[in-house]
């Protein structure tokens, strides 16, 4: 097996005449939690739909653990995914639909019991077992469902949009359900909040016209070991020279208020920001804050020219 | 994969009971074969007391008071008008026991509108509301296919033994001469010639569900299919010297050709046509899974 536990080459997916997916190349290593952006129609959700194998690709090549999408069944058990907009069954008590969806996953009749307890604990609902579907509030439906996906400790978990919806307080929850699945589960995020994204991704890709744009850890895409910002009280004349010679080979742009330098990657950004901050404090400049590449958003805003 | 097909059709079987649909098809089923058994009964029950008393009239109460009439001729050839075919040539086990093929009458008329309308949704409503996203990450898609069918199936011969039961508990009850030992071969016989028929049927309305995501069309899908597989059977009537005599093979395309031979004392009618259902309900079944196999979710 590959480190790589998701891998995409040249995948297309058309519906009619609208290219949804052209060519996308991806690739998500075992232990990673990733992050699947993009605008709206980006080709995100797709991309989402051919990796659980709902959807068919028209051509190219995925394959999850190294099983085809379309069959991804064989691996019962060790992929679980939580869909955006799947109603979950109203009638049946969510307990039952859990037993049965893990005896379907390849638990004994026993095991499937103590599972569904043990994942509705874990997204806080184990007081609602017994509930049906329908008397359960959208919130609520939405733990559930993310409370199948985790059913059997799975190797790969998918997620789409899991916090859409949720209060903050069951927002944070998923946030951390999320950083605790990792690296023992690889997770794979469709969202479309990229402050979610940034806070609890280690890797990312970004789409857009059905296009990888680009894609890599979090701290390439916001370039964190590459750019700092520091932000000063606007107006003040800036040492600027003597910036520029305290950081040799960084590039520096200034633009009200804020002074962005970028430097190659194999330099130290403590090393660079130290720099920086003594030049300031002897030129007396008040420093507002200081960021370490910049936020996702604009990596994002930047990468799809918007 | 047949222990998915296991627990999916356990599954189902339990989502059905807690559907308020799938009980009232049930229960209107129930209902009209309760009522229309009774009916039968009796009229049944007139025409004996009819006979009787017509024959006490003219001084043969002696002979008149052991009567047999279910036995009789008469009731023979009503047997025979259920099935289409000749008096001779219908199952001696349906002959001996009256209501059973007035109920198997009924079922083989309205059981197939009964599976479309309790069976319509069975995919479609899953992949209209994506709850079928659920389980295909763990079972394959015929898994599921096949488990969601096998449900209705195990419904399907649930209610026709509670139907033909409550018949021959009525018949028992309210017809002298009715021997209940008599009509459990017809009840059997029935209920064995019913699951390859519904399940012809049960295929033909999966693979409706599968094709489409809107129930309503699936509704309306399932019943085209069965409309125009109607009409094929009714090619037969072209004279074999009309034009359009070459149309008659095609009645060999409709399950409808394929019903008289279920009443025939002949095994090979009933076999022939058990074949028959089963080959429909493959071709069906088979459609049904390449459909929802090659389909996006």
């Amino acid at each position: 097996m590959t480190a790589a536990v998701v891998q995409v080459r040249a995948l297309c997916k058309t519906y009619g005449a609208k290219v949804a997916l052209d060519a996308v190349d991806l690739q998500v290593e075992r232990g990673a939690v990733f992050g699947l952006l993009g605008p709206n129609g980006a080709g995100k959700s797709t991309t989402f739909g051919v990796l659980t194998g709902w959807l068919g690709a028209d051509a190219g090549v995925a394959t999850v653990l190294d099983v085809p999408c379309r069959h991804l069944y064989r691996l019962a058990g060790k992929v679980g995914a939580m869909p955006q907009d799947a109603a979950f069954p109203r009638m049946m008590p969510v307990e039952e639909t859990l037993v049965h969806l893990a005896r379907l996953g390849g638990c004994s009749a026993a095991a499937s019991r103590t599972e569904a307890a043990r994942v509705l604990e874990l997204v806080g609902l184990g007081d609602v077992a017994r509930s049906r579907g329908f008397e359960l509030s959208h919130g609520m439906l939405k733990r559930v469902a993310l409370a199948q996906a985790l059913l059997g400790a799975p190797e790969l978990v998918f997620l789409d949009e899991p916090t859409a919806g949720l209060d903050p307080a069951a927002a944070k929850r998923v946030k951390d359900i999320v950083r605790a699945l990792a690296p023992r589960t690889t997770v794979v995020i469709s969202s479309h909040n990229l402050a979610e994204i940034q806070e609890v991704c280690t890797h990312g890709a970004i789409l857009d016209h059905g296009r990888l744009v680009t894609a890599g850890s979090i701290e390439t895409l916001t370039r964190r070991g590459a750019e700092v910002r520091l932000e000063v009280r606007e107006g003040l004349p800036l040492p600027t020279a003597a910036l520029e010679a305290a950081v040799p080979g960084a590039k520096l742009r200034v633009e009200r208020g804020v002074i962005e330098v970028s430097f190659p990657s194999t330099t130290d950004p403590a090393e660079i920001i130290a720099a920086l901050l003594r030049v300031l404090l002897e030129h007396r400049v008040p420093i507002l804050g200081v960021q370490r590449g910049k936020s996702l958003e604009s990596a994002f805003l930047e990468a799809t020219k918007r | 994969m047949w222990h998915s097909v296991l627990l999916i059709t356990r599954h189902e079987l339990a989502v059905a009971v807690r559907t308020r649909r799938a009980l009232f098809v049930s229960a209107l089923y129930l209902g009209a074969a309760i009522l229309g058994g009774l009916a039968f009964v009796v009229l049944v029950r007139f025409f004996e007391h009819e006979v009787v008393a017509r024959l006490s009239a003219q001084g043969m109460g002696g002979p008149a008071a052991n009567l047999d009439v279910l036995g009789a001729e008469a009731y023979q050839k009503l047997a025979a008008f259920f099935a289409g075919v000749e008096p001779e040539a219908v199952a001696a086990s349906f002959k001996n026991a009256v209501v059973v093929p007035f109920f198997f009458w009924g079922s083989l008329v309205f059981l197939p509108f009964l599976i479309v309308l309790s069976s319509f949704d069975q995919v479609a409503g899953d992949l209209q509301s994506r709850a079928i996203l659920y389980p295909t990450l763990r079972a394959r898609r015929l898994a599921i296919l096949l488990g969601k069918v096998a449900a209705q199936l195990v419904l399907l011969v649930a209610v026709s033994i509670a139907g033909a039961v409550a018949l021959v508990a009525i018949a028992a009850l309210m017809l002298r001469g009715f021997s209940v030992v008599q009509a459990l071969p017809a009840v059997a016989r029935m209920v064995v010639l019913l699951v390859p028929f519904g399940l012809s049927y049960l295929a033909i309305t999966a693979f409706a569900s599968v094709s489409t995501k809107q129930p309503f069309a699936a509704l309306f899908g399932a019943f085209a299919i069965m409309v125009a597989l109607r009409v094929l059977g009714f090619m037969s009537v072209i004279p074999e010297d009309h034009p359009a005599a070459w149309l008659r093979p095609l009645t060999w395309l409709s399950p409808s050709t394929y019903q008289s031979g279920l009443w025939l004392d002949d095994l090979s009618g009933p076999l022939s046509s058990v074949a028959a259902y089963l080959g429909f309900a493959a071709v069906f079944l088979t459609l049904a899974a390449l459909v929802l196999e090659r389909r996006d979710l």
